[in-house]
């Protein structure tokens, strides 16, 4: 009698659950994003023989313009890469689950990472333009979390903490410049990963 | 005891027709397609257990053809979503008296 009722109130979380929340992003996707945002940290600090941001670097970045134009390809090969492995990945898991990837709590997660992900974009460029150099860090950091904030009402909470983490990375670089790229590599990096392992033990390892 | 158990509703005994409540509790509208696949059921066991549940008047179901196809819509009414919830409370009740 007892067992039945609870079987009952199981099912009911489940089911609400399951059709609420996108479930099927893949932890290990945000660990495989860290670390490509590591390289990508890798990559300022050989570039620019520093981890600390000063203002010389930001004045060579004026001058020389194929260095900004190689960062640039730097960091839009991770973010692509970052999104190509998220869906990648989640889709593996989807089936896997016999869940689909393509469900309306995917879609909500979708459209409101996108639309954030989508102002940062113009006003990278528009930074970019007005050689506004020192704040592209900040802004990816602040536009990346707010993105997660407004997507992660659709997924689970882990991605809201990731959101208020990065943003807050976002926040201290834009008054501490010098450590731009340490925030930017403690955001997308180390946060990510740390992220992305604590969602993979908690909901992925069960599912094999 | 008697009190709460007649207040456990009859027409969500049925796993399918609480599951697909479930699901209507937090969204809003979900399609048929969606909820087949949520559920893991039939065609003929969802379409079945959704009429029961408009007879009811807990459900709404709505056709709209998308180019020549169909395709149905569910949504929860008030009355239903009440009567889940009562639903829902009396089951919480039954477990927490016999703990």
């Amino acid at each position: 009698m007892n067992e039945h009722e609870k079987q009952s109130i199981d099912h009911i979380k489940d089911i609400m659950e399951r059709s609420s929340t996108f479930i099927s992003l893949s932890g290990l996707s945000g660990v495989v994003s860290g670390i490509l945002a590591i390289i990508g940290v890798f990559v300022l600090y050989t570039t620019f023989d520093s981890l600390f941001l000063t203002e010389e670097m930001l004045l060579s970045l004026e001058r020389e313009r194929t260095f900004l134009k190689n960062l640039s390809i730097v960091f839009i090969t991770i973010f692509l890469l970052s999104v190509i492995f998220a869906f990648i990945m989640s889709y593996v898991k989807a089936k896997r689950t016999k869940d689909s990837i393509f469900n309306s709590s995917s879609k909500r997660f979708a459209f409101n990472l996108f639309i954030p992900v989508l102002a940062a974009v113009f006003v990278i460029i528009s930074l970019i333009q007005n050689q506004t150099f020192w704040l592209i860090i900040p802004a990816t950091l602040i536009f990346y979390g707010l993105a997660l904030l407004s997507a992660g009402r659709y997924s689970r909470p882990e991605i809201l903490h990731l959101g208020i983490g990065c943003l807050l990375s976002g926040i201290l670089s834009m008054y501490f410049v010098e450590f731009s790229f340490i925030l930017w590599g403690i955001g997308f990096g180390i946060l990510n990963i740390l992220t992305g392992i604590s969602m993979y033990i908690k909901y992925d390892r069960k599912v094999k | 005891m008697k009190d709460i158990i007649s207040q456990i509703n009859k027409i969500f005994e049925n796993k399918v027709r609480l599951g697909i409540m479930s699901a209507l509790m937090v969204n809003e509208k979900i399609d048929f397609k969606e909820l087949k696949s949520l559920l893991d059921i039939t065609d003929g066991n969802l379409s079945s257990n959704a009429s029961v549940l408009e007879k009811e008047k807990y459900i709404k179901i709505k056709k709209k053809f998308v180019g020549k196809k169909t395709s149905t819509i569910y949504s929860a009414t008030d009355a239903g979503k009440i009567a889940f919830k009562e639903h829902l409370s009396a089951l919480e009740k039954i477990i927490r008296n016999i703990q």
